[in-house]
C-alpha cells in the first residue's frame, strides 16, 4: 500500500505582529494510505485545522514536507493550485457560507471543474445535476438557491462540489459538526458510500467524536501542535493509551459514559501555543505527570499497535 | 408530593397564524435538573424565551408558566423585572458574545447584583468574589478585574453562570451552554451545573440538541420535535426503553465508544422547517414505523409511572 498523503516534520508558524510568533504546528508527521479515513482530533488550539489547511495549500508552511500522491507540494509556487490539480478538495463546516447565495446550486457544483479542467460549458450543468443526484438530492433542486435548502441538503451540495473536481483526497474540516444529529448520520453514510464507489481517501478534522467513531479507520490525537497518539481507530478509540486521549474520550457524552460515574475529569485548559510548557506539553493537565514529564520531551514510540508520545505509558497501563 | 417550582401548561408560541411551539407542558421540581432535547427548529429555544417573556414582539405566547404559583405570562413588566435575572437566571450558547467586551467582569456581575439586591459597594464586591469562587474561577479576587477577552470560553461561561446566580436565582435556564466549547470544557461546565444543583438546590432547565450530554446531568428529559413534546421520561427509562420512534432514533445517534467503525443509522429525511408542520403525526414522514393511523394528529398521553409519549403505536 502506498501513502496518498505523507506529512514529514511539518512546522507552521503564524506571525502575530509586533515580532511575536505562534507555532501552531511543531513537527507533525502523518501518513494516510489510499482508501483510509484519518481523523485528526484534539481541542481547539491543538493545531488540527492548521494541518488541514497546510495540506490543501490554504495556510503557511515554515518547514517540513507535504507529499501528495508522490508529489511534494511544499515546493510548488502556488500550493493551493498544486494540491487542487493532484486531487485535493476540502469541505468546510458551514455550508451556508461556503455556497454563493446568488447562484443556483448546480453552478456552485460545476465551478471547481471549470477552473481545474478545460471548459466545456454545455456539459457542466448535466454533470452537476448527475453529481447532485449522486449525493442524494433531487435533480429538480438544481436550480434552487442555497437559501431554499436545509442545512443537511446544503452540506450534500458542498460534497457534490468537492466530487466535481474528481478528487482523490477530500479534507472534511468539521464537515458534519454543524448538522443536527439525526441528519449527521445520513451524511456520514453518504460519505462512506462515496468513498467505496469513487475510491476516495478522507482526512477528517473533527471535534465530533460521534462522527469520528463511525467513519475513521485511523486516528491521530493532537495537543498543542504535536501528535500525542496515532494508530488504527480500533486501538486508539477502543483502548486509548495516552492520558490525553483517555481524558478526551471520557469527556464524550456517550452511552457508555452514563454507566461510568467515577470518570476522570481533566482539569485546566489547553495552554497557550505561543508559550508551550516544558517537557511533555500535556504535563500541567495530566493526572499522572511527574517531575520527569516536566523536564523531558517525550518521543513518539510504538506501543500496542499504535504510536504514543508519553514517558509513562507502560507503567500506566 | 411538594408542588413543582416551575409549571408550564399548554404553552404555545405563535407567529401570525403559525404555531411554532404547540401546547408544551412540563413541570420542574425543586432542585431538579430537567432536560429539553430537540434539533434546530423544534421550538426548544422559543420555549425558553417564552417562559421568561423574552420573545420578539411579533411572537405571541399563550398558556401559563407558573413559578411558585405565580403566572409569569400574566405579570406586569415591572413585576417581571424581579423575576428575570432575579428568580430566574439564564445562560446562553456564546458566553463571549453575551458579555460586554468593554467592562470588567467585576462591573458586569456587580450590575446584576445591584439590579436585584440592596448592597453597599463593599458588600457587592465581596459577593462578586464569592460568586466567582462558587463557579470555580481560580483566584477570584484578582480575576474579577479581567475583561472578557482575557478569559477563555470556558471561564467566560463560568462568569455567565456567576452572573445568572447573582440575583439569587432559584431556576437556571441554560440554553445550549456548552455547544461552543470543547468536550473537555463542556464536561467541566456540566459538572459545575450538576454540583450547583446538588449543593444549592437550584432547579435547572437544560436545553440542548445533544441527548448524550443531557442524559449526563438531567434527572428527567423532554424530547421536542416539530414544536411539540413527543416524549417525557426519567433519564434512565428514556435511554433504556425509548418509546417514541424519534427518541429511539436520537438514542441510536448517541456515540457508542465500543462500536468503532460501525455506521449508526440516522433518521431519514430532514426535520420540517419551523411552522411547516406535516398534518397528522408530525414525525410520520420520517418514521420507519409509520402506517395506518399515523395520519391523525397525536396526543401526548401519560405513561405510568412518570412518563408521557405522543405516539399511538408506542402505547399499542
Amino acid at each position: 500500500m502506498t501513502a496518498l498523503l505523507e506529512i514529514r516534520d511539518l512546522v507552521v508558524t503564524y506571525r502575530l505582529g509586533f515580532g511575536r510568533t505562534l507555532r501552531a504546528v511543531s513537527g507533525v508527521s502523518l501518513q494516510l494510505d489510499q482508501g483510509r479515513t484519518l481523523a485528526l482530533i484534539g481541542e481547539s488550539g491543538s493545531g488540527k485545522s492548521t494541518v488541514a489547511r497546510a495540506v490543501c495549500g490554504l495556510g503557511p508552511v515554515e518547514s517540513g514536507s507535504i507529499t501528495i500522491a508522490g508529489t511534494d507540494v511544499t515546493a510548488a509556487p502556488d500550493r493551493a493550485v498544486a494540491a487542487g490539480k493532484i486531487g485535493v478538495q476540502i469541505v468546510f463546516q458551514d455550508p451556508t457560507t461556503a455556497l454563493d447565495p446568488r447562484w443556483p446550486i448546480w453552478r456552485s457544483v460545476a465551478e471547481p471543474r471549470g477552473r481545474l479542467f478545460p471548459p466545456s460549458p454545455d456539459r457542466h450543468r448535466a454533470r452537476a445535476v448527475a453529481l447532485l443526484e449522486r449525493v442524494g438530492l433531487d435533480a429538480a433542486m438544481a436550480d434552487r438557491r442555497a437559501s431554499q435548502l436545509s442545512g443537511g441538503q446544503r452540506q450534500r451540495v458542498t460534497i457534490a462540489r468537492a466530487l466535481s473536481a474528481e478528487p482523490r483526497l477530500i479534507i472534511l474540516d468539521e464537515a458534519v459538526s454543524a448538522l443536527d444529529v439525526s441528519v449527521r448520520n445520513e451524511v456520514l453514510a453518504l460519505l462512506d458510500d462515496l468513498k467505496r464507489e469513487a475510491g476516495l481517501t478522507y482526512l477528517l478534522i473533527s471535534h465530533d467524536m460521534g462522527a469520528v467513531i463511525q467513519i475513521a479507520t485511523d486516528v491521530a490525537v493532537m495537543y498543542l501542535g504535536q501528535i500525542v497518539e496515532q494508530g488504527p481507530a480500533q486501538q486508539v478509540i477502543g483502548a486509548p493509551a495516552h492520558p490525553y486521549t483517555q481524558a478526551l474520550l471520557r469527556a464524550v457524552p456517550s452511552l457508555e459514559g452514563l454507566a461510568m460515574p467515577a470518570r476522570m475529569r481533566l482539569t485546566g485548559e489547553i495552554g497557550d501555543p505561543a508559550r508551550p510548557p516544558s517537557g511533555c506539553r500535556f504535563h500541567p493537565r495530566c493526572p499522572s505527570a511527574n517531575a520527569h514529564c516536566a523536564r523531558e520531551i517525550p518521543i513518539a514510540r510504538p506501543y500496542q499497535g499504535r504510536s504514543v508520545a508519553c514517558h509513562r505509558v507502560e507503567e500506566l497501563a | 408530593m411538594t408542588s413543582p417550582l416551575l409549571a408550564v401548561r399548554d404553552l404555545s408560541v405563535t407567529f401570525r397564524a403559525i404555531r411554532l411551539v404547540d401546547s408544551v407542558s412540563f413541570d420542574i421540581g425543586r432542585g431538579e435538573v430537567f432536560g429539553l432535547v430537540g434539533e434546530s427548529g423544534s421550538g426548544k429555544t422559543l420555549t425558553a424565551l417564552a417562559l421568561m417573556r423574552l420573545l420578539l414582539p411579533a411572537l405571541h405566547a399563550t398558556g401559563s408558566v407558573e413559578l411558585d404559583g405565580r403566572n409569569l405570562l400574566a405579570m406586569s413588566e415591572r413585576e417581571l423585572r424581579t423575576v428575570r435575572g432575579g428568580q430566574i437566571g439564564m445562560i446562553f450558547q456564546e458566553p463571549t458574545a453575551a458579555l460586554n467586551p468593554v467592562f470588567t467582569i467585576d462591573a458586569q456581575i456587580r450590575a446584576a447584583i445591584r439590579a436585584h439586591t440592596a448592597m453597599t459597594d463593599r458588600q457587592a464586591g465581596e459577593r462578586v468574589i464569592e460568586l466567582l469562587g462558587k463557579v470555580g474561577i481560580p483566584d477570584p479576587a484578582s480575576r474579577r478585574k479581567f475583561y472578557p477577552h482575557q478569559l477563555s470560553g470556558g471561564l467566560c461561561q463560568r462568569v455567565m453562570i456567576a452572573m445568572a446566580l447573582a440575583g439569587g436565582a432559584r431556576l437556571l435556564v441554560a440554553d445550549e451552554p456548552t455547544t461552543a466549547l470543547d468536550v473537555t470544557i463542556q464536561e467541566e461546565i456540566v459538572g459545575l451545573i450538576e454540583q450547583l444543583a446538588r449543593d444549592t438546590g437550584i432547579s435547572v432547565l437544560f436545553i440542548s440538541h445533544d441527548l448524550g450530554l443531557v442524559a449526563r446531568l438531567c434527572h428527567r428529559i423532554a424530547v421536542a420535535y416539530a414544536g411539540q413534546i413527543v416524549e417525557i421520561g426519567a433519564t434512565q427509562t428514556l435511554l433504556r426503553a425509548p418509546r417514541h420512534p424519534y427518541t429511539q432514533g436520537l438514542v441510536r445517534c448517541v456515540p457508542k465508544l465500543h462500536e468503532v467503525g460501525v455506521l449508526q443509522r440516522g433518521i431519514p429525511g430532514n426535520p420540517p422547517a419551523a411552522g411547516r408542520w406535516p398534518t397528522g403525526c408530525r414525525f410520520a414522514p420520517r418514521c420507519p414505523q409509520a402506517g395506518d393511523g399515523c395520519d391523525e394528529a397525536q396526543v401526548l398521553r401519560d405513561e405510568p409511572p412518570d412518563g408521557a409519549v405522543r405516539c399511538w403505536r408506542a402505547r399499542a
